[in-house]
């Protein structure tokens, strides 16, 4: 009880500028974890939209390779539906071809899709996939990107030649043109496949290629898991889940995460820096008294135990202050940057790009914990250190002499 | 005779203290310092000083500044360790004993008087006097009637719930008092009590020292400069030279 009660007027004491060096320590642990909280929570966020976009778009969750033998294929729309824990499935066919704009002369070459039809209505595909003029199911021609469409110049009814490679009956693949009308044009939250994809008729596309480039696009929460089950009921299959299909990319993505940490955690040292020195900045503040209660019969544990408290309830303080600054500030990172954008421009008089900037933020939970449970461990650690080193003196020259 | 664990600081065994005649015994007590942080040579502050203290007597220690007057009062009190020698604390030797049981045996045996009172500045009056018994593990409610007692009687009445920034030095000085004898301890060591007071309080204070340890019945160590309030005490002894001389009673033979 004594512990308790004298930490707890030492915490937040007036006297000999106390109260200045932990208000000063818990804006330091609240300023800190509040911008590791914000910083980790945006690249999160980041790394998710980029993350979702990529599994709504260019490989889905799974993506499987029915086989075909002698029997037809091996597995269709029906019995993949079956599987638990599948959300939405649905038939696509992926090919490649060139376009050309005769007028122009510009050529791209351009990954060539067509859903089946419902497939364009669910909600994972278009919260990222829109279509802004034109249908893109029963269409006439080829639906393509602004992006696409500055690529090669060209304006709304105007014709192309697509050149695709399909299925031939001696050679593999053989080269097939045509002259398409551009029937639709759409946007995409991924820049990369709005520039290099264009979108024909499934029906159109199925007589073209045949029924052995079918594939079946799923959308699920647990990829690998239903991944292995199609494996497994259907082993001449080929399921690919994203994290597969992306792997590349998702190695970088996983890269960056490792840096961002890095640098997170080099954010963590100057957290560290100032807590070590705060923490010792209140023991040197309190070292006589600390010597005084020795004096009056306190052991070195008591002693050590009343700083180390302090220094606990300090930091908890500040861990907690931090915590809520940095959930209100994520929560309101749009206000946030939309005020910096005010104050830029009051100074440089002209439009900064923090106006333009969205983000979506993802916190988590457990990152919040592992920062605070660090930050608390640190505190326990430098302030028991500080007080071991101060209090190993004999106490009368700690009572007498300035600082150790 | 050895004490048992616990019968070191421990309240029901007082009685056990109380066959001791001399709380306090200092045996061929040497004390050296290095001359400098990083020196080679030392600076001898104590050679070879023997010193008992006996029950319910007052002994002074005078000497010039820098006479090492402070550093014995310190050794005495285990606040400082000697570099030779003994200190026995109702025939406990300090030197013998781990953190907790020399701890336990400062707080309930021995009470200490500073000359710059250094009072826990955030705690009140009142609760300056009862730390020492909150330390020992009684609650607030217990000790509460006893700090009062001592501090009405050192007329601190009206002064219980005030921080120390808002009390006099003589007031201060008369909380360090009523702090040291609040654990009825076998010993007050008090050093220079009166030393950063005016004449006024400095007489008031002594006057209070003296009268409260002979009705509480305890020993009292004090060092001072003040010839006049040490001569008060039944024995005086002179500090030069490293060693004592004994000035005034009868002392006793260690």
């Amino acid at each position: 009880m004594f512990i308790l009660r004298t930490a707890l007027k030492y915490a937040f004491s007036k006297g000999k500028g106390q109260r200045t060096s932990s208000v000063v320590i818990v804006l330091g642990i609240a300023l800190g974890l509040a911008a590791l909280l914000v910083i980790s929570s945006v690249m999160n966020g980041l790394q998710t939209a980029q993350l979702d976009q990529l599994r709504a778009l260019e490989s889905f969750d799974v993506s499987v390779e029915p086989s075909s033998g002698n029997n037809g294929f091996s597995l269709g729309l029906d019995d993949v539906s079956g599987i638990p824990g599948i959300d939405f499935a649905f038939e696509y066919i992926e090919t490649y071809a060139l376009v050309v704009d005769k007028t122009s002369g510009k050529s791209t070459s351009a990954r060539v899709r067509a859903y089946s039809n419902d497939a364009y209505y669910s909600e994972r595909m278009a919260q990222s996939l829109h279509f802004i003029a034109g249908e893109p199911v029963g269409m006439d021609g080829v639906a393509v990107s602004y992006t696409m469409m500055n690529t090669l110049s060209l304006h709304s009814g105007d014709d192309v030649e697509v050149t695709f490679l399909k299925p031939g009956r001696t050679a593999t693949v053989v080269p097939y043109s045509t002259r398409m009308a551009i029937g639709a044009l759409f946007g995409s939250s991924m820049t990369e496949f709005s520039s290099s994809t264009i979108f024909v008729d499934y029906q159109w596309l199925l007589s073209l290629m045949g029924e052995s480039s079918v594939r079946i696009g799923i959308y699920t929460q647990n990829s690998e898991s239903v991944a292995s089950r199609i494996a497994e009921l259907y082993p001449d299959s080929k399921a690919v889940t994203w994290k597969e299909y992306n792997r590349a990319l998702y190695s970088a993505l996983m890269l960056e995460k490792a840096l961002m940490y890095i640098f997170l955690a080099f954010m963590f040292l100057i957290i560290c820096v100032n807590l070590k020195n705060s923490t010792r900045r209140l023991l040197r503040n309190r070292q006589q008294e600390g010597a005084m209660l020795r004096a009056l019969g306190c052991t070195r544990a008591t002693v050590n135990s009343i700083f180390v408290l302090q220094g606990v309830l300090v930091c908890l303080i500040g861990e907690v202050i931090g915590v809520l600054l940095g959930i209100l500030a994520v929560n309101n990172l749009q206000a946030l940057l939309d005020f910096a954008d005010t104050v830029a421009r009051f100074f440089t008089g002209s439009a900064t790009v923090l106006g333009f900037l969205q983000f979506q933020a993802n916190t988590s939970p457990l990152e919040i914990m592992l920062s605070c449970g660090f930050v608390f461990i640190l505190a326990v650690v430098f302030t028991y250190m500080g007080c071991r080193r101060t209090y190993r003196h004999e106490i009368m020259e700690v009572i007498f002499n300035a600082s150790y | 005779m050895h004490p048992t664990d616990r019968q070191i600081g421990d309240h029901i065994d007082r009685p056990f203290a109380k066959q001791f005649d001399r709380p306090i015994q200092l045996l061929d007590i040497t004390k050296r310092f290095k001359a400098a942080q990083d020196g080679e040579g030392e600076i001898t502050i104590l050679e070879d000083v023997d010193l008992c203290i006996a029950r319910g007597e007052s002994t002074a220690i005078i000497g010039k500044s820098g006479s090492g007057k402070s550093t014995l009062l310190h050794i005495a009190g285990g606040l400082d360790s000697p570099t030779s020698g003994k200190v026995l604390c109702n025939g406990v030797d300090f030197a013998t004993l781990d953190d907790k049981r020399r701890s336990s045996l400062r707080n309930l045996h021995i009470g200490f008087i500073f000359q710059a009172n250094l009072l826990l500045e955030d705690f009140t009056a009142l609760e300056n006097v009862m730390a020492p018994a909150m330390i020992a593990g009684r609650t607030a409610r217990d000790c509460r009637p006893r700090a009062l007692s001592l501090l009405e009687r050192l007329g601190l009445g009206d002064r219980t719930h005030h921080l120390p920034s808002q009390l006099s030095g003589g007031e201060k000085q008369r909380i360090a008092i009523c702090r040291a004898l609040m654990n009825e301890p076998d010993v007050i060591m008090a050093d220079e009590p009166t030393g950063a007071l005016d004449e006024e309080n400095a007489q008031e204070v002594e006057r209070l020292l003296l009268d409260l340890v002979k009705e509480e019945g305890r020993s009292l160590l004090l060092v001072t400069h003040n010839n006049d309030f040490a001569y008060r005490c039944d024995n005086v002894y002179l500090l030069k030279n490293h060693a004592l001389s004994l000035e005034k009673g009868l002392g006793l033979d260690v």
